[in-house]
């Protein structure tokens, strides 16, 4: 498989046939990721997923090869939700049960409202976390990014990462704690 | 939601555990395509977008265009200095070469005629506008490098001249000569271009390497009990110790001659 940075070099060099596997790739993972940073709200992530791409392509002149071009697209991603909640003027707020999960033909009911209601706690829990820190715990998480890669993404120290999902753990864990979970 | 391979956390299990249960939804595949729609608009840059990578030749030839450019801000007045200064020095160590002293005019007088000159090089007047210095692709440690690499230069080669003159009319040995002198230029100079990137002011920075130089070489070649207990900075052990600190020096005062903090500071003067 051709490296990501291969890939966006090619596409600084005007190869238009580099965008396509290159969107693909990241395309799920980011919807994922946007998905949870906005606490669930689908449209809205694919909304963010769309300004990110464009952004990242318009802008693919300001790459800088060969750094991460992953820790660059999420870079964006991550301000693209910022500034949504900052230009909307409102902090994440629980759109959890918002979305429920999708319902499988041969699902028994009852497990999937089981689902639903562990999803929602755990929506909720994320969603107790300052911004710094959900974004940390999402993208350890969800999206198994390492240490270096987070702090490249969110142009941190890998101590500050660090200590962000230490503290985001910790308060999870409260959460946990606090509905019972695993009991 | 997988296990991270890189995860410091061993005991994250039950974590991991609570937030699988939160899975994203496959993506929309209508909204992909518009997507992708889209993103077949979005004009790509048709030329490369860096600065091509420069040959060998290129660079050299870059860097001989930064050295003429720069050979014009150094005043005539510097040039012709150096040089009356240096053939005075060797002149007088040529005339007092039977005297039987252990002074070596030419050591004394190489570095602090190098230690002024580079003082000079940073400063009011040398220094072109700012919208000048700002219009250049080059940055300024470059250039003040060059002009350091100008002025270094030309007196280490009017001194090798020099040496050269007297390794052959008085009978120095040329290897001992050179690095008697050589030495301490090199530390002077880098100090004084360190004073002058730190005060922007010359005439202080020449004020205080001459100082400076006076105590070492009366430290060095003094006959009596020195007033102050000072080590012999130009003794043979120091040398090493000195050309390490003039590499420091050097390094630090590139680091701090940033054009935007010379001028604030002028600003709020």
């Amino acid at each position: 498989m051709i490296a990501d940075e291969t890939l966006a070099r090619r596409i600084q060099n005007g190869d238009r046939l580099a965008v396509d596997p290159l969107v693909e790739r990241h395309y799920s993972p980011l919807i994922g990721y946007l998905y949870r940073m906005t606490g669930g709200d689908r449209a809205l992530a694919e909304d963010l997923a769309h300004e990110t791409f464009m952004r990242a392509i318009a802008s693919i002149a300001q790459y800088q090869h060969p750094r991460p071009f992953k820790a660059w697209l999420y870079a964006i991603a991550t301000n693209a939700a910022r500034n949504h909640y900052k230009s909307a003027d409102q902090r994440l707020t629980t759109s959890a049960g918002d979305e429920f999960p999708e319902i499988a033909d041969d699902q028994p009911i009852d497990a999937v409202l089981i689902e639903g209601e562990e999803a929602a706690a755990v929506i909720q829990a994320l969603d107790s976390l300052p911004d710094h820190q959900r974004e940390v715990v999402l993208l350890y998480y969800y999206q198994q990014f390492s240490m270096q890669e987070i702090a490249e993404t969110l142009q941190i120290p890998v101590g500050t990462v660090k200590s962000r999902l230490s503290i985001g753990i910790s308060r999870l864990r409260e959460r946990m704690k606090a509905i019972d979970y695993g009991r | 939601m997988g296990a991270n391979p890189q995860s410091p956390l061993p005991d994250d299990h039950d974590v991991r555990q609570f937030l699988s249960a939160w899975d994203a939804p496959a993506p929309d595949p209508a909204a992909k395509a518009r997507l992708f729609d889209a993103l077949a608009e979005v004009p790509l840059p048709t030329a490369w977008v860096g600065a091509p990578p420069m040959s060998l030749r290129h660079r050299l030839r870059h860097a001989v265009l930064i050295l003429r450019t720069q050979l014009r801000v150094v005043s005539m007045i510097t040039w012709l200095a150096s040089m009356l200064v240096i053939a005075f020095g060797v002149l007088v160590t040529f005339m007092l070469r039977d005297s039987g002293s252990d002074v070596i005019p030419l050591v004394i007088v190489s570095p602090i005629v190098t230690a002024v000159g580079v003082a000079f090089l940073y400063g009011e007047e040398v220094d072109p506008a700012l919208e000048l210095q700002l219009s250049t692709p080059v940055s300024p440690q470059l250039i003040l490098l060059a002009r350091l690499v100008l002025l270094f230069g030309f007196d280490l080669v009017l001194s090798l001249i020099g040496s050269v003159i007297l390794a052959g009319a008085a009978d120095y040995a040329l290897d001992a000569l050179i690095v008697s002198w050589l030495v301490p230029m090199t530390f002077l100079s880098a100090g004084a271009f360190l004073l002058s990137v730190l005060l922007f002011d010359p005439l202080q920075s020449v004020l205080i390497a001459l100082m400076c130089w006076t105590v070492i070489v009366l430290r060095h070649f003094g006959q009596h009990e020195p007033l102050i207990a000072l080590p012999d900075l130009l003794a043979v052990e120091f040398r090493p110790l000195l050309i390490a600190a003039a590499l420091g020096l050097l390094i630090t005062a590139l680091s701090f001659a940033e054009r935007d903090e010379r001028f604030t500071r002028k600003d709020n003067a």
